[in-house]
């Protein structure tokens, strides 16, 4: 079952005494089992000799097969969390393995005990990978966010909405005018970015395979991502530079892709249960 | 990789300078399976915050209606002199520090970049990564100035 390259990053026994945490001695990356990055079928041509992973001294990026599917793993670091250094190693290498082939990307952060339970896990699961990947084949993950300009939105409000006009006409300047002012301007702001929205979604989303709303975040008014076949990322992306100009005035349509399918894979809320 | 709204270019090769703009899908996305022990992220859970919880409050309206306030006297007032201009630009400023009511989200998540950076060395991608906050971030004083 071992894969010729399995052997050259095995983990060291753990138990043993935690190096102290001194960023400039190596001990500080003290292997603690296997980091997983993603998920491939066999078949995958799993060129990793470039690849960088996760920890200050990142051990080699290998492959962990089981029959028809394969995990790709490293050495997971001691005390692993989300720095902004490990981040972008798990991102650029998924992007990586995306660009060889399909992948089905994990979180960041998600580590087996050893091998040998990866390989109980691959086993158990290989059919369900094996569905997830041959859905995510020949498509990218696009995430698509709206950053509202919300001086714009307010300004468009406070002179088109008619609550918002009806409110200032009446000029009341007290706490409850000020509230009730304030409550027209915001469900007037919520409407407008609730009509980008829509738009957003029913322009792209004929050109995806599947949507998912993505986490809100930061002042992106509109998360979403689209799970687009790579023979429509040319319409799909000529959608987006459209929207972004016809949205200009509520703020900057951004996009980003190709990713690895983060928001695609069996499991999470987008996905198939 | 990023398309934005004002170049309108399309660079088709991935980059790590999109961080920023994929840090949700990373930490909240992608496969996870039960037997793995996920590393705890303290502080990563807050970027599900819901944006739109933080509309609707009592603070947002007081914030939206002063805001709408201003508008009146910056249009009414035409022949504003300078010192009503700077003090009306000192407000703004000010007003942008205590962030815009829909950006409540955006400070727990560069929170949790803080965090997690630690005591980590700055590579050349996280000082990419900043640079591209900080042009967001002048791009809002922009506006509020204007």
């Amino acid at each position: 079952m071992r894969e010729p390259g399995e052997a050259v990053g095995d983990v060291p026994p753990t138990g043993e005494p935690a190096a102290p945490p001194n960023g400039a001695q190596p001990e500080a990356d003290e292997p603690d089992g296997t980091y997983v990055y993603g998920i491939v079928a066999a078949d995958h041509p799993c060129r990793l000799d470039e690849m960088v992973g996760v920890g200050a001294e990142p051990g080699p990026v290998r492959r962990v097969a089981v029959e028809q599917i394969a995990a790709v793993v490293g050495v997971a670091p001691a005390k692993l969390r989300a720095k902004r250094r490990d981040l972008a190693a798990h991102h650029r290498l998924l992007t990586a393995l995306a660009e060889q082939g399909t992948v089905l990307p994990m979180r960041f952060g998600v580590v087996a005990p050893d091998d040998e339970a990866l390989r109980r896990q691959l086993r158990r699961d290989a059919d369900r990978y094996l569905a997830a990947l041959h859905e995510v084949a020949g498509t990218a993950e696009y995430n698509v966010k709206l950053l509202a300009d919300e001086d714009a939105v307010v300004r468009r409000a406070a002179e088109t909405d008619p609550a918002v006009l009806r409110e200032r006409e009446a000029a009341d300047a007290g706490y409850e005018g000020r509230i009730r002012l304030g409550q027209a301007v915001a469900s007037a702001v919520e409407e407008a970015l609730s009509a980008d929205a829509e738009r957003i979604v029913a322009t792209l989303a004929p050109l995806a395979r599947r949507t998912a709303p993505a986490p809100a975040t930061a002042d992106t008014a509109i998360n979403t991502s689209f799970l687009v076949a790579d023979e429509q990322s040319e319409r799909f992306r000529g959608a987006v530079d459209e929207l972004a100009r016809a949205l200009r005035g509520d703020g900057e349509v951004r996009c980003t892709g190709p990713l690895p399918p983060y928001s695609f894979v069996p499991g999470d809320d987008g996905g198939d249960r | 990789m990023t398309v934005s709204s004002q170049t309108q270019s399309i660079d088709r090769a991935p980059h790590p300078s999109g961080l920023y703009d994929v840090l949700e899908l990373i930490l909240d996305k992608g496969l996870v399976i039960d037997v793995y022990v996920r590393v705890s992220l303290v502080g990563i859970e807050l970027l599900t915050i819901d944006a739109r919880i933080v509309i609707a409050s009592v603070d947002t309206y007081l914030r939206f209606a002063e805001r709408v306030n201003r508008l009146d006297l910056t249009q009414n007032k035409d022949s504003s002199t300078l010192p009503e201009l700077v003090d009306d630009m000192t407000e703004s400023g000010a007003h942008g520090k205590t962030k815009g009511a829909l950006s409540g989200a955006a400070e727990t998540v560069s929170d949790a970049f803080k965090r997690g950076r630690g005591e980590d060395d700055d590579d050349s991608s996280s000082r990419r990564s900043r640079t591209t906050r900080s042009r967001s971030r002048s791009r809002s004083k922009d506006e509020d100035e204007s």
